[in-house]
């Protein structure tokens, strides 16, 4: 079953690949000269974690946008269903598989990416932690958007993903916004202020551990609900 | 096998029907289906035919009542055993050829060693070999119906549900089911078959028991006894059914 889901993402996981140039593009890290951005080099390998977990979590959006959704709108769901498998088990797999290609393709862009720029890798290993903790946080949303959602899950996921990589956006968005809206809105939106603190407790050689228990909650609260509701959707 | 108590289903329809307004598609419905049987289910449209399926197969809850296939709850039984179901709108992800459609039923089936074998074997059974390659986009209705009927054959189910199974395919494989469903009803005694459709003579010549719904209300039944044909019968018993309405 999972040679045929592989196949199923074939194409969404080679339009992975401009995505990944996109970033290597935008990435400052990446592009380091003798006198040019002096800060990018100063951060090293570390310093480009945050491009890898943007990768990360757009692969989450890409694999799996309409995992559920469009299962249930186009009727596939009906066929399937009809075999001695459960949803959850159906569709965790689906993510589960969704998950490690996002940590694969946030791993080979960390080397890939390294190689191209530098000429050589100089680590950044521990920076993996990022993407690893944004998949899981945007997997959670993009699955009970899915879940929830009868179409439009996708571009809803990529909405909510645009304040992680332009967050002067949510910045301006949020300036005349009345305190109590702007709380709100900030608590549903994925954690940014978590995910900042993990990139800086990186850069200083220690592991936020608050913060990362906070954007875990967050996508494993998505994950969770997304999941209850499966259950206890219909199959029209 | 399957046991229905007092099963009401309703919708709450959007559209032309003022907002909030519940329809209901099943009423009240009581029924028994004895493990072995081969029941035929009839009525016009709207009557609750696929309602009632859909709530076999456990993708619907009733809103009031309950229903027990096999001894347990209809999603738990599918589950656990799957159900051969080949459903009134066929749909199948197009991205994928006649073959790896069936083998990924196949495999979700969980069917054993010879999965890719039987998975061939059902390709083979409904003439579709030579379409294996071709992508399920490119199918016709008729070809498309035949590879949901390829599906329904995997494993070794005890229930068949059959929503117009005739639906779409030519003459020639219309009489090509009939052998088929009668193999597959045949080679096990614990097989149970429930076979909606609005081909009477169809219904007729496969099923030996055959229910009337009515406006989601079980109107008794109307299995063929000699003298009339199901048509004949059905037709009787809808004129009596709409006559006080008229």
């Amino acid at each position: 079953m999972i040679a045929i889901m592989l196949r199923d993402v074939r194409w969404r996981l080679a339009s992975l690949v401009p995505i990944a140039v996109l970033l290597f593009a935008l990435e400052p890290g990446f592009h380091q000269h003798e006198g040019f951005d002096p800060g990018a080099v100063a951060l090293g390998p570390l310093g480009i974690s945050a491009a890898v977990s943007h990768l990360a979590a757009l692969s989450m959006i890409v694999l799996l946008g309409g995992f559920v959704s469009t299962d249930r709108d186009r009727g596939y769901s009906r066929l399937i269903f009809a075999h001695p498998t459960s949803p959850l088990a159906y569709y965790g797999t689906r993510w589960m598989l969704a998950y490690l290609l996002s940590f694969a393709a946030a791993v080979l862009f960390l080397v890939l990416g390294q190689l191209v720029a530098w000429g050589t890798v100089l680590g950044g290993w521990s920076g993996l932690i990022l993407p690893a903790i944004t998949a899981i946080v945007y997997g959670g949303l993009i699955a009970f958007f899915s879940v929830f959602l009868p179409r439009g899950d996708t571009w809803l996921a990529f909405l909510f993903f645009l304040p992680t990589f332009f967050p002067q956006l949510l910045n301006l968005a949020l300036s005349q916004a009345a305190p109590t809206v702007r709380q709100t809105i900030l608590l549903v939106l994925p954690p940014l202020g978590a995910f900042q603190a993990i990139w800086d407790g990186l850069l200083f050689g220690s592991l936020e551990w608050g913060a990362i228990a906070f954007a875990l909650l967050y996508g494993t609260a998505l994950l969770a609900a997304g999941a209850i509701l499966l259950t206890q959707r219909e199959w029209p | 096998m399957i046991e229905l108590r007092g099963v009401t289903k309703s919708y709450r329809r959007q559209g032309l029907l003022p907002a909030g307004k519940q329809v209901r598609a099943l009423d009240g419905l009581t029924l028994e289906i004895e493990t072995g049987a081969a029941v035929g289910i009839v009525g016009l449209n709207g009557a609750g035919k696929s309602t009632l399926l859909g709530i076999l197969l456990g993708y619907l809850r009733p809103s009031s009542g309950t229903v027990l296939v096999g001894g347990l709850p209809p999603r738990s039984y599918a589950q656990r055993h799957g159900v051969a179901y080949v459903p009134e709108r066929v749909a199948i992800p197009r991205r994928w050829t006649v073959r790896s459609a069936l083998r990924a039923y196949a495999m979700l089936g969980d069917i054993g060693d010879d999965t890719w074998e039987q998975a061939d074997a059902c390709l083979d059974r409904l003439g579709l070999t030579p379409l294996a390659d071709r992508s399920v986009a490119a199918l016709s209705k008729g070809n498309l119906q035949r590879l949901a009927i390829a599906q329904a054959l995997l494993g070794d189910r005890r229930l068949m549900v059959l929503d117009e199974p005739t639906d779409g395919l030519d003459p020639v494989w219309i009489a090509e089911l009939r052998p088929i469903i009668a193999d597959w009803l045949t080679a096990h005694p614990g097989r149970t078959l429930v076979l909606a459709s609005h081909n009477l003579s169809e219904v007729e010549r496969l099923a030996t028991r055959v229910l009337l719904l009515h406006n989601g209300r079980l109107a008794g039944e109307v299995t063929p006894s000699g003298r009339n044909s199901l048509e004949e019968l059905f037709l009787e018993r809808v004129a009596q059914l709409e006559e006080p309405r008229a």
